[in-house]
């Protein structure tokens, strides 16, 4: 992993609206797909992060700069057991408050996440989406998704009558 | 909402098989008890209204105007995208499995297929549209079986996302566990997680009410009733050591205590055979570095889809697997693997013992159409 030197390595990434971003390579391995580009040496010219805007990768790279000294850290610490409790506390409100986005721009995470296979940060943002549709009723879901119901009648009774012991 | 009549038409009409008498009065019970709570939630559901058209309000004004013109330029050519992942993530999972499970899961699949085929795809509205179906199950992975219920209900895309098998087994696993007995996990596995798990509830709850004294009796459906709303722990949820039966469970944790590993999640860390090492117990790949355990059997979601030989291929194991294959093609499909044999070479794929496994395994050899036609009626 490259140190936090002058002679680190940067890599840089451009977003499909020609915004450039130039990151450590350590933060951009954070991302898989990234870590595989440039393990791959294909790294070597900026990449080119197709349907990821601006806006949005320049939140991730939030997220990972954010990220990757911790992780580096509990890497060192694993083996004198040197638990980084109040950096990871920390880290845990940092992600409260970064996920606190409206749902367009977590949705757009989720999918960013997913393009870069950054687990955390899938993690994260599926949770908050879960943790709002966890309890909520059917029309509460429906409209939160803002999702038309297309069940015919007698294939809802179908699926209801399936379903209903959820329901008791 | 007519679900208390409802209930009675379903109790009536499928009353268990194993069941007697007595149980009808039981259900009948339940009955009541659940058209109490209907009433109730209709209660709520005004309430709701109000607050969900709050929240739309508040909901809509808080997104930026860049962002919605963002998302219909992506829109566009996610729905193309889309339109192409939808078909392979409803067809994954089947990278094995016994013959019957193999067409009955092949005839649901199709049936599905008409049905999607009327009607757009995927949903056309709203803010999923935007997200690759693969990642619901990344989502729903979260949820309760309440909840996932909740979802089914939503729409007939929702409904194929929230029933996926590897969700139901993670909640069945996690509620019940499974027993070292081989012979009857077996038997499990002749139906779908998901109705296993309503059927497991359900005896629960008649078995449950059974011996408890009248008055007591709502109290205890609301209890029984209260472990359904139980969602995966995080540390459970990328964890698949949940789902292994009791003597593989038990040799994981004698192994990774001897490694000095906890079950605690250990979190950012992201497992894949290029970065880590593996131990293997039967189906179970303990990551060295972490003790976190993926199963890799025909429920496996770990994979990627390798471009090269069209085959996915877990990240993890290395077990290559079918993608989906519709009736229709199964013979196409079959000839192309025998001309990429070679992809295959080094990683025995997981095959199972179906017909077309079989197909698979004698075609896999064959030189010509000829010798394959002939090979093939042996399946």
């Amino acid at each position: 992993m490259a140190t936090r030197e002058a002679g680190k390595k940067m890599i840089m990434l451009k977003s499909p609206d020609g915004m450039e971003f130039e990151v450590e390579e350590a933060v951009a391995m954070e991302s898989q797909t990234i870590r595989k580009m440039i393990e791959d040496d294909c790294a070597d010219t900026a990449i080119l992060i197709p349907n990821i805007n601006s806006k949005i990768l320049s939140r991730v790279i939030e997220y990972c700069n954010k990220h990757v000294p911790t992780t580096g850290a509990t890497g060192a610490a694993a083996s004198d057991t040197v638990a980084p409790a109040a950096l990871a506390e920390d880290l845990k409100i940092w992600d409260a408050e970064f996920i606190k986005v409206n749902r367009a721009t977590r949705f757009n995470l989720i999918q960013a996440a997913s393009y870069l296979n950054i687990k955390g940060l899938l993690d994260l943002t599926s949770q908050t989406t879960i943790d709002t549709i966890s309890d909520n009723s059917l029309e509460e879901i429906r409209s939160f998704l803002s999702t038309k119901n297309d069940y015919l009648p007698e294939e809802e009774q179908t699926i209801r009558r399936e379903n209903q012991w959820a329901f008791q | 909402m007519a679900d208390g009549k409802d209930l009675g038409a379903a109790a009536a009409a499928e009353p268990d098989p194993d069941e007697g008498q007595p149980d009808l009065e039981e259900e009948g019970e339940l009955e009541a008890a659940a058209g109490g709570g209907e009433e109730e939630e209709d209660v709520d559901v005004d309430g709701l209204a109000s607050f969900l058209e709050f929240e739309i309000l508040s909901g809509s004004s808080e997104e930026d105007p860049l962002d919605g013109e963002e998302e219909k330029e992506t829109g566009v050519n996610y729905e193309a995208k889309n339109g192409k992942r939808k078909q392979d993530s409803l067809s994954d999972g089947d990278g094995s499995g016994s013959e019957d499970e193999h067409q009955k899961r092949a005839r649901k699949e199709k049936g599905k297929g008409k049905v999607l085929a009327e009607g757009p795809p995927q949903i056309d509205t709203g803010m999923f549209t935007n997200v690759p179906p693969e990642l619901f199950l990344q989502i729903f992975k979260f949820l309760s079986s309440e909840d996932l219920i909740s979802c089914a209900l939503v729409c007939r895309f929702m409904n194929a996302a929230a029933s996926d098998e590897t969700l139901w087994r993670r909640l069945y696993c996690m509620r019940w566990g499974l027993s070292s007995n081989a012979t009857s996990n077996a038997k499990l596995r002749e139906c779908a997680w998901k109705s296993l798990y309503i059927q497991q509830d359900r005896e629960d709850m008649v078995e449950f009410v059974r011996y408890t004294p009248t008055e007591f009796k709502e109290y205890y459906i609301q209890m029984q009733a209260a472990k359904r709303s139980q969602a995966p722990l995080p540390s459970e949820v990328n964890d698949d050591k949940i789902v292994l039966d009791k003597t593989v469970a038990d040799q994981v944790s004698s192994w990774k205590s001897r490694r000095g590993l906890t079950d605690d999640a250990v979190k950012g860390h992201s497992c894949s055979g290029s970065t880590c090492y593996y131990k293997q117990i039967g189906d179970a790949y303990i990551c060295e570095k972490t003790g976190r355990v993926h199963v890799c059997d025909d429920a496996c979601r770990e994979f990627v889809l390798d471009q090269a030989s069209g085959l996915l291929v877990c990240t993890i194991s290395g077990h290559c697997f079918e993608r989906f294959l519709c009736p229709d093609d199964e013979w196409d499909t079959c000839d192309a693997d025998q001309q990429q044999g070679g992809v295959t070479d080094e990683a025995e794929p997981f095959m199972g013992s179906g017909r077309f496994a079989r197909a698979y395994q004698l075609g896999y050899s064959c030189a010509d159409e000829k010798e394959l036609e002939h090979a093939l009626r042996f399946c």
